[in-house]
């Protein structure tokens, strides 16, 4: 957890707000599309047969002699549940020494970093994460020391494997928001589509996109590059290889952007060479906005 | 077969060639974005300048290499050079053929030669050729002689290296002719001549002061012709040193039949008075002169036998008539000197105190055997421009069908064996990287 201080500390003091209002919840930080009686005005509406009298605004009433409802909003807790992928790929570059980088520890770091930031306004944080380990689940919880569990729990994961992240995201609550953290070269197909569908039926879903600068920039050389999750595969990197590479890479990250936000998804990527709190910065802030 | 050894050569370097130009699989790369890369050969890329597979390659290159020599036809040669040393001299040098030996030898430069194997090829032609009877000897006339029996030699002598030809010339001979020049380009080496030159002067047997000669001439007739002949010369030859001679040679002249057998360390003349020596063949006819030691008597002479051919080839030629046969030969017989003489002299008269007749008492008188020595012809021997090595006995080797199998027998199979074990051992190493999982070069 100590090394996860100098992230924690920079990001102290930020929130993160829904991207939509929420469902009906315990009172939390998020705004509600539940109609309330709270004190923060909201707005007026005309009165309508059926409304509770006790909602006109009497005095306006009396002044205007028309009959007009206040109305408040409500502000609600949303639980934020992360969805790591810690498939074979995250692994990625090979850590020879702990100082290297990689897309898996940068995704730990952001996953901790957004459940802070949610944990922070009383959002319960919850986890499901896929390594060599098999399906990992922390249940989502507001209480002290979620934090800590999230970390130690996913600092005892190990990458491997290519479990598909698409079936975690159908056991996540519908009045949740939903932070899938993958390099996207899983089932990024049937994901997206399983996004889709929990948006269309409420949740909020964001998508981190966890880009290694070793991709954008492979190595120089002649290698024979292969998936670590797909070993069979052997491709040739070379000079001339590597041009229809970067065109070919650009495009798909460009194409996996504009589904997910097609799909009302959040999507933000990241890259390993940025530093982690303006990383998780650009999740809470930009709200799936292009990087 | 040479081609085929060529052609397991030329595999041999295509093969290493392959291993220098062979495309490598690169360095394994986990990327995660693989897939984004153009899917293309593997091997297409990555050229070594290095040897791909030091030990595959070594494998290979020696199978092909052993395979080419077994199809070849291998031929096992000692580390050692044999020399061939090849003598072609007249029959005149049988009977000295060990004195002929190191009268070559000593002429010889080289130590191989002089190490080698000698052979010595009797020439009839050089030694009738070669005749002092006023016949040229042609040493163009022993080349073909000496071709055939260097192919013969190396043909037996499988491992020989080379031949060393020596040719000794009887004495008068020539080596220079248009033939010579033919037949010299026809060798593929170094020819050493060699010309016989003899070690005594004409009076040296008589001159020589520690030597006593001493005549008996043994003759029915009281005043014959020999018997005179040599109380004059022996005391005109000896002169003053005679007295102090230390060695005796007792010549006895029998001018009549006798038992040879008996005859005892000394030399013996075998004289008849009516010339015909015992086994000639007889003839008649006239002669006007013969030479002896290079002195020709001229006269009217009546010739009434001939040396037949075999004993001429046991004999050793000393005086000639006219006509170039032969007048008088020497033979050893048991270790004794006997010297038959076939000129018929008038029965009685001066015909051999004249000065003429000095050449036949002086060679009848000389010690016995070959009194000579070889002596190289430098501008023949030496030619440094074409034909300064021995010629080497694969060229002179007669080509047949024996040509493509092995010597030793055994040596073929054997390395085919070796051969066959090299491919059998490359596929075990390929076997068993790939069963290890190293990629294999893509030569392989």
């Amino acid at each position: 957890m100590s090394d996860y201080g100098p992230l924690l500390d920079a990001l102290r003091g930020l929130r993160w707000p829904a991207r939509r209002a929420v469902g009906a919840a315990l009172p939390g930080a998020h705004r509600s599309r539940q109609r309330g009686t709270s004190g923060e005005f909201t707005e007026y509406r005309v009165y309508r047969q059926g409304d509770d009298p006790k909602q006109l605004d009497w005095k306006l009433l009396g002044r205007s002699d028309r009959a007009f409802v206040r109305l408040t909003d409500d502000r609600a807790i949303v639980a934020t549940w992360l969805i790591v992928d810690g498939s074979a790929s995250m692994a990625f570059p090979t850590a020879d020494s702990s100082s290297v980088v990689t897309k898996w520890s940068v995704a730990r770091a952001v996953a901790i970093g957004l459940g802070t930031v949610a944990n922070a306004s009383s959002d319960p944080v919850g986890l499901f994460a896929v390594s060599a380990d098999g399906t990992t689940r922390l249940a989502a919880r507001t209480r002290s020391g979620t934090i800590a569990e999230l970390a130690r729990t996913l600092d005892a994961l190990t990458c491997g494997g290519r479990e598909p992240l698409a079936p975690l995201l159908t056991m996540t609550p519908l009045s949740s928001r939903i932070v899938i953290i993958s390099d996207l070269l899983g089932d990024v197909d049937a994901l997206l589509r399983t996004a889709a569908q929990r948006t269309a039926a409420g949740a909020i879903v964001e998508c981190v996109h966890v880009v290694a600068a070793e991709e954008i920039a492979p190595p120089s050389g002649v290698y024979l590059a292969t998936d670590p999750e797909h070993t069979e595969m052997h491709r040739v990197l070379d000079k001339r290889a590597l041009a229809s590479y970067h065109a070919q890479f650009a495009e798909f990250r460009a194409d996996v952007a504009r589904r997910w936000r097609a799909a009302g998804a959040g999507y933000t990527e990241v890259r390993t060479d940025a530093p982690l709190p303006r990383l998780v910065r650009q999740v809470v802030s930009l709200q799936g906005a292009h990087l | 077969m040479p081609w085929v050894l060529g052609a397991a050569v030329f595999g041999a370097i295509a093969v290493t060639a392959l291993h220098f130009l062979s495309v490598r699989r690169p360095p394994v790369l986990l990327l995660p974005t693989a897939r984004f890369l153009a899917n293309r050969d593997v091997r297409a890329v990555s050229r070594s300048t290095h040897p791909s597979d030091v030990l595959l390659l070594l494998l290979r290159v020696l199978a092909l290499l052993f395979a080419g020599i077994a199809f070849a036809g291998p031929r096992w040669m000692p580390v050692s050079r044999r020399v061939v040393n090849l003598i072609v001299a007249d029959r005149s040098w049988m009977r000295d053929s060990g004195a002929l030996l190191t009268l070559v030898h000593a002429g010889h430069e080289s130590n191989a030669a002089v190490g080698g194997d000698n052979r010595i090829v009797w020439s009839d032609t050089v030694a009738v050729n070669g005749s002092l009877s006023g016949m040229r000897a042609e040493l163009a006339a022993a080349f073909p002689l000496a071709l055939r029996a260097a192919s013969q030699v190396v043909s037996t002598l499988r491992d020989a290296d080379s031949v060393a030809l020596n040719i000794v010339l009887p004495p008068g001979g020539s080596a220079s002719s248009e033939a010579w020049s033919v037949w010299r380009t026809a060798w593929p080496g170094a020819i050493r001549v060699y010309s016989s030159v003899p070690t005594g002067l004409v009076s040296a047997p008589l001159n020589d002061s520690s030597m006593r000669v001493v005549v008996h001439v043994t003759s029915a007739d009281a005043d014959d012709a020999v018997t005179a002949a040599y109380a004059s010369h022996a005391v005109a030859a000896a002169g003053a040193s005679y007295a102090s001679a230390t060695r005796t040679r007792t010549v006895r002249v029998r001018r009549q039949a006798i038992d040879t057998t008996t005859i005892g360390n000394d030399v013996t003349v075998l004289w008849p008075t009516d010339g015909m020596p015992e086994h000639w063949r007889a003839i008649n006819d006239t002669v006007g002169a013969f030479a002896a030691r290079g002195i020709a008597m001229v006269a009217p002479f009546t010739r009434r036998a001939r040396v037949p051919a075999e004993l001429l080839r046991k004999s050793r030629a000393i005086a000639w008539w006219s006509d170039g046969d032969v007048a008088a030969v020497e033979q050893m017989k048991n270790g004794a000197c006997v010297r038959h003489v076939g000129i018929a002299l008038p029965s009685s008269g001066d015909v051999l105190l004249g000065e003429s007749a000095r050449g036949l008492l002086d060679a009848l008188i000389a010690p016995c055997g070959v009194q000579r020595r070889v002596v190289p012809i430098a501008e023949v021997a030496d030619d440094p421009t074409q034909h300064a090595k021995l010629a080497v006995a694969a060229a002179l080797r007669i080509a047949n069908v024996d040509e493509t199998s092995s010597h030793p027998a055994w040596l073929a199979p054997l390395l085919l064996l070796l051969a066959l074990t090299l491919l059998f051992v490359e596929w075990a190493v390929r076997d068993r990287r790939r069963a290890l999982g190293t990629p294999p070069p893509a030569s392989a």
